[in-house]
């Protein structure tokens, strides 16, 4: 029993975090109680993760929970993205009715369900880690339940993402129904005339139908930019990455061996017909992503139309799947969770300085000569997400469109870059926005002297830019760098 | 089986009998002369205000749901109850820890004054 | 053979106990406050229930014009039904069962938790305010009591390691449940007046504020049904709380003093001791009602929610962990 409870020691603190928050905060406990505990549940998962992150692939909990290195990396990047957001949204969200200590046992909450995901080596498993986590998400979603556009993204979210979790169970009971078998090995595992059938073929197509949901790929992807918009902001940068490293690292777990295995025996198993889905998709996911964001005038949404389309670029790694696109995806994820929570960090610390009722574009006008630094830092992530060098979303891209062009995939290449070039011109032109427009309401805007920015969004954002700056050029470092230890994996 | 149900059957016949019997009896030996006002539903001697249907406080929908939460509790615990002393002591554990979330639930809607019928107070926002 | 003779002599009982406790709750009701209770039909009053029943019988029955008549209809079958189906598993004596299954506490729970059916449904079919409030509240308040009930009867399980009444009740041939769990047993008898819906629970029928409450709409022998399932789970409530807590058909501490009796005379003293522990809770029942004010609906739910479903849960959990290492040791 202790080793079962040692290799899901991650899920275990955050899961009592959770649980010691909410009755804090049942007994009225202040702010700065619970905020500091919250830190310091997820600071002990992270060490934790770490620690395990060295230790060899193992089973636990009789095979349902798979822990390791691959497991520990994701909990890091999740419980990391979790951190950040509790600094950042304790700051923002000050003042606010729904600023109450439930947020934060929400979110660890929706932690311990993201670590239960990515650590399952069981469909049952996977879907509790699932839900643990969505309906926690449907939770943050909604918190602002007196404004129009929470109500609406807290109840879109909600029947979407109950509509998409009924897919993947009904998918689930059709595999189950065709390899007699919850286990992942076992699924990897089934021979060709289980494969071919057309119960596994369409259960492994309606999972993909709840995985595309949750990672908001096209034609899934419409719930994105309304739930991103009317979420609290931090909380939306949490949803936006977090959720996706977890659906993302769990379903590679799951999918990869079944393409793989059945590639290789036949050519027209039921893991091609999945590669050609996700191939079609990861295109679909890219173009309208990238180009649906040209339109928009919201920062919220636009980050939300740009979620999409990396979301694209990420799947991509699927559709590839050789090792150099795992570790390519991989990278990816850390990457992203690092500059898109940044971009969302930097938005939300503007809607609270300058006491914006909505994060239009309208509104950054003008704010480049007001907050020049802080503008700079957006910048950053802005031109990460672009994927300008040095910075990280470059080196992401150019080792997933690599590991693409490596293995063939020349097409699926040249659309991605085109729809980055098209992306690009978008955060671009946030980032001129804020500083060569003038703001109408530039000089009027007064800047409260108060609301710089406080601890935690100092802290959060130095290591945002710091991990943004440091991984664009970790490989060329004379250090072990990431991609080291990412190929250490497979 | 047969031995076993069988007699259930014929109390669940047996009772619906009687039910039946009675309420046929009323029918026919009493009289039945009914008019307007006698049909209306009672309303302390007024005419009726409204449909009855209204809608009604959303306190009945939480005990309802944690009704269903907690009686899940201890449906789940009657098959440990019949095994426990032999099941070892990871079960003993696990069903402790069960047994501890769901009180922690309880603890925390007490609290927080879900199940509170009586004031109408609402609920002030905690941090400023 | 012998389950049918049960069957049927249990089922007489129970519909006939329903009248007996219905004279009995008015001549104890007399007594206490000082009066006579009914005393002219027939000698002492004795056959008052009877003349009640043809009364009812005798009386029109309606069904107001803008309520469900077929729900109207089948609400009060319900509590009768549930009432008498409830007999099916209970032990009058050692051997006298009328359904021996093996998890027969799962079926009276289930069957018990049915009856809250008849009282909504009768609330809402009625289409009257004062039915649905009635309904709401009576619905509110059985499920809400149904959780330390179930507790209770859980912690009474530990000891007898068993879903099988007959077992729990042989368990108590030396230790009577309420010396060994005490504290379960108040809760069960507190949650049994709850869901009889009797004084102080029984703000739900209340005819003071509710006219009724779920029942004000009905009349004749409907209503005549509502009446007889009352005193029907008063009776059945009572022998559950003899059942579970008081030692079933066992005398006090018989299996240590107690010598073999042969098989008639054992039966005999069974079924006695078990109707006379049944008789006392029944006073018990029509006692409590006659001395005891009525609650408010805020404090029905306090009493259940933040009094007696935490206790029963601490109580389950300390006898559980008590009996798990007395018998397992501390390793």
């Amino acid at each position: 029993m202790t080793t079962d409870l040692l290799a899901f020691l991650p899920g275990l603190l955050t899961a009592i975090g959770g649980l010691v928050i909410m009755i804090l905060g049942a007994f009225r406990a202040k702010k700065q109680v619970v905020v500091p505990s919250t830190l310091l549940f997820l600071l002990g998962a992270f060490g934790v993760a770490i620690w395990q992150a060295s230790m060899p692939t193992s089973v636990a909990f009789s095979d349902m929970v798979r822990s390791g290195s691959f497991a520990s990396f994701l909990i890091a990047i999740i419980v990391f993205a979790g951190i950040v957001t509790t600094l950042v949204n304790q700051e923002v969200m000050q003042g606010r009715r729904a600023h109450s200590p439930e947020v934060y046992a929400m979110i660890l909450f929706a932690i311990t369900g993201m670590i239960t995901f990515v650590s399952s080596n069981h469909l049952l498993l996977l879907f509790v880690g699932l839900e643990t986590m969505s309906i926690a998400l449907y939770v943050l979603a909604g918190l602002y339940k007196n404004e129009r556009h929470g109500v609406e993204a807290g109840l879109k979210y909600f029947i979407l993402g109950a509509f998409a979790s009924g897919f993947l169970l009904y998918g689930m009971s059709f595999v189950y129904g065709a390899t007699g078998s919850l286990h992942f090995q076992a699924l990897a595992l089934a021979s060709p005339e289980v494969t071919q059938t057309l119960f596994f073929r369409a259960g492994i197509g309606l999972m993909l139908v709840g995985f595309f949901f949750k990672v908001s790929a096209v034609p899934f992807h419409m719930w994105t930019p309304d739930v991103y918009q009317g979420s609290p902001t931090a909380i939306s940068g949490f949803m936006s990455t977090a959720s996706k490293v977890a659906a993302f690292g769990a379903f590679w777990v799951l999918l990869t061996p079944i393409s793989f295995s059945v590639d290789a025996s036949t050519q027209a198993g039921s893991g091609s017909m999945a590669i050609s889905a996700l191939y079609w998709i990861s295109i679909l996911s890219m173009v309208v992503g990238n180009l649906t964001s040209i339109a928009q005038q919201d920062l919220k949404r636009i980050l939300g139309f740009s979620s999409i389309g990396h979301a694209g670029y990420l799947l991509m790694g699927f559709v590839v799947a050789t090792p150099q696109a795992f570790t390519a995806m991989l990278f990816y994820l850390v990457a992203y969770t690092l500059m898109n929570l940044g971009a969302f960090a930097m938005i939300a610390h503007f809607e609270r300085t300058f006491g914006w009722t909505d994060a239009s574009m309208d509104q950054l006008k003008g704010v480049g000569r007001i907050a020049p630094r802080r503008v700079a830092l957006l910048s950053l992530f802005m031109l990460s997400l672009a994927g300008f060098p040095p910075l990280a979303g470059f080196f992401g891209k150019y080792l997933v469109f690599s590991a693409a062009i490596e293995a063939g995939f020349v097409t699926l290449t040249v659309v991605a870059i085109l729809s980055a070039i098209v992306g690009a011109f978008v955060y671009l032109r946030v980032i001129g926005q804020a500083y060569f427009e003038q703001g109408e309401s530039a000089e009027s805007q007064s800047v409260d002297p108060q609301k710089g920015m406080g601890w935690g969004m100092v802290i959060a954002a130095s290591l945002l830019a710091a991990g943004t700056i440091h991984f664009g050029i970790d490989a060329l470092m004379p250090w072990p760098s990431l991609l080291d230890w990412v190929n250490g994996f497979m | 089986m047969l031995e076993t149900y069988l007699p259930v059957v014929l109390l669940a016949a047996i009772s619906l009998t009687i039910a039946l019997i009675f309420m046929t009896l009323s029918r026919v030996m009493g009289p039945y002369r009914p008019n307007k006002v006698k049909l209306t539903p009672y309303e302390s001697g007024m005419d009726p205000i409204g449909e009855a249907k209204e809608r009604y406080s959303i306190s009945y929908y939480l005990v309802a749901m944690e009704f269903i939460v907690f009686d899940l509790e201890v449906m789940f615990l009657y098959p440990w109850v019949v095994r426990y002393l032999d099941l070892g002591f990871a079960t003993f554990a696990a069903v402790i820890v069960f047994i501890t979330v769901l009180f922690l639930g309880l603890l925390y809607t007490l609290k927080k004054g879900t199940l509170d019928f009586g004031s109408q107070t609402k609920v002030k926002p905690l941090w400023d | 053979m012998m389950s049918y003779i049960v069957l049927g002599v249990s089922v007489a009982l129970l519909v006939s106990s329903a009248a007996i406790a219905v004279y009995a709750e008015r001549r104890i009701a007399g007594a206490i406050q000082n009066r006579y209770g009914p005393n002219r039909v027939g000698p002492l009053g004795l056959f008052q229930p009877v003349a009640d029943v043809i009364k009812l019988i005798l009386k029109e029955d309606v069904t107001p014009s803008a309520g469900y008549r077929f729900l109207h209809t089948i609400a009060p079958i319900i509590p009768v039904a549930t009432a008498i189906m409830t007999v099916a598993v209970i032990p009058f004596g050692d051997g006298l069962y009328v359904s021996d299954m093996n998890a027969s506490v799962l079926y009276l729970l289930a069957i018990a938790s049915l009856g809250v059916y008849g009282i909504t449904i009768a609330g809402w079919a009625s289409n009257s305010k004062y039915s649905l409030l009635g309904g709401l509240r009576a619905s509110a308040q059985m499920i809400s009591y149904e959780l330390p009930l179930g507790m209770a009867v859980a912690s009474c399980l530990l000891f007898a390691g068993s879903l099988n009444i007959l077992d729990v009740a042989a368990s108590q041939e030396t230790w009577w449940n309420i010396i060994r769990n005490p504290l379960g047993g108040i809760i069960f008898i507190i949650s049994a007046f709850a869901e009889s819906k009797r004084t102080p629970f029984d703000l739900v029928e209340a005819e003071q504020e509710l006219v009724g409450g779920f029942h004000t709409e009905y009349s004749s022998m409907k209503f005549g049904m509502f009446f007889l399932a009352e005193y029907m789970h008063v009776v059945i409530n009572s022998m559950l709380i003899t059942t579970f807590f008081f030692g079933s058909y066992h005398l006090p501490f018989a299996g240590a003093w107690l010598p073999e009796l042969s098989e008639p005379l054992k039966m005999a003293l069974d079924v006695s001791v078990f109707l006379a522990k049944t008789s006392f809770f029944v006073f018990f029942f029509i006692w409590v009602r006659w001395t005891i004010g009525r609650f408010t609906f805020k404090q029905v739910m306090d009493l259940g929610w933040s009094k007696l479903l935490p206790l029963s849960i601490i109580n389950f959990v300390v006898i559980a962990s008590v009996l798990y290492f007395l018998h397992n040791g501390l390793s």
